[in-house]
């Protein structure tokens, strides 16, 4: 397993940063961050045969980091505000009626002109939530848009969907995430 | 609005077509029918406006915050050397 370990040497230098920078945003907490970016290297290193060079290094090492954060939130029970429904990928048929209007349930909150999102930490909260909330397909093609600029077309190939199909999971997760935080946010504010 | 409604929908959009194509304009643009039409549907339905602005509000924060917390966060050459060092504890 030396080779795995020259090649890891490698990648520490080149990814450990970002990985890191990722940890502690999803995190909040710099030392946990520095934990679970360890085992993240660790785990790869422990599972290198099976990194077939399909992703780049770079997510692959990511995907790892995500499942760790998901398995300390999950473990620390974090979700602590409401989902109204399971969070699972939701079919359009929940959020619109036999016509195609809003069900009165999901209708999007009218709010004046100056009830704009607030960037506060209470807020940012209550988005982390909701993305954790969402599920994996949907968390990774709302965050992963943001992310070292990829171009949807990678992303794309990444998360292993076509473009159109892209649109329409984007659409349910875009209805979903904003109906999350109307919920917890708009009507709780 | 009752009655309104599904008459609108026939000729112009349903609320679940135009929320769809809110996501495409933000994403890849739309082409001047759908673009159009969706002004249109806008124009009658509150909601819709109101989804628009949301989620593309929602997604300025996103992209924000991540821009800025994953600036700037770096590990210190200590923090690199201690990872090394547990990998090398496993390689045998």
């Amino acid at each position: 397993m030396k080779e795995a370990y020259v090649k890891l040497e490698d990648w520490i230098m080149q990814y450990s940063d970002h990985l890191y920078s990722w940890a502690s945003y999803r995190l909040n907490d710099p030392e946990l961050a520095k934990d679970l970016v360890q085992d993240t290297f660790i785990a790869a290193y422990q599972s290198f045969d099976r990194f077939e060079g399909r992703s780049s290094e770079k997510t692959w090492l990511t995907s790892i980091l995500n499942n760790k954060i998901r398995d300390y939130f999950r473990k620390n029970k974090h979700q602590i505000f409401s989902l109204n429904e399971q969070s699972g990928e939701r079919n359009l048929d929940e959020y619109f009626d036999s016509t195609g209007a809003w069900k009165p349930e999901y209708r999007p909150s009218l709010l004046d002109e100056d009830q704009a999102l607030l960037d506060v930490p209470e807020f940012r909260a209550i988005l982390y939530g909701c993305l954790d909330a969402l599920s994996d397909r949907f968390r990774k093609v709302m965050v992963g848009k943001f992310l070292d600029t990829k171009d949807s077309t990678e992303l794309c190939q990444e998360l292993g969907i076509s473009a159109s199909n892209f649109w329409q999971i984007l659409h349910r997760a875009k209805l979903q995430l904003r109906n999350c935080l109307d919920t917890n946010w708009f009507k709780t504010s | 609005m009752k009655l309104i409604t599904p008459i609108v929908h026939v000729f112009i959009l349903s609320c679940r077509k135009a929320s769809a194509l809110i996501v495409k304009k933000q994403e890849f643009g739309l082409n001047q029918l759908e673009s159009t039409q969706l002004k249109w549907h806008k124009s009658m339905c509150q909601y819709c406006t109101a989804f628009e602005k949301q989620v593309e509000e929602v997604d300025e924060l996103i992209r924000k915050t991540i821009e800025e917390e994953l600036s700037g966060k770096v590990l210190s050459d200590g923090d690199k050397k201690k990872i090394r060092e547990e990998l090398q504890k496993l390689v045998k």
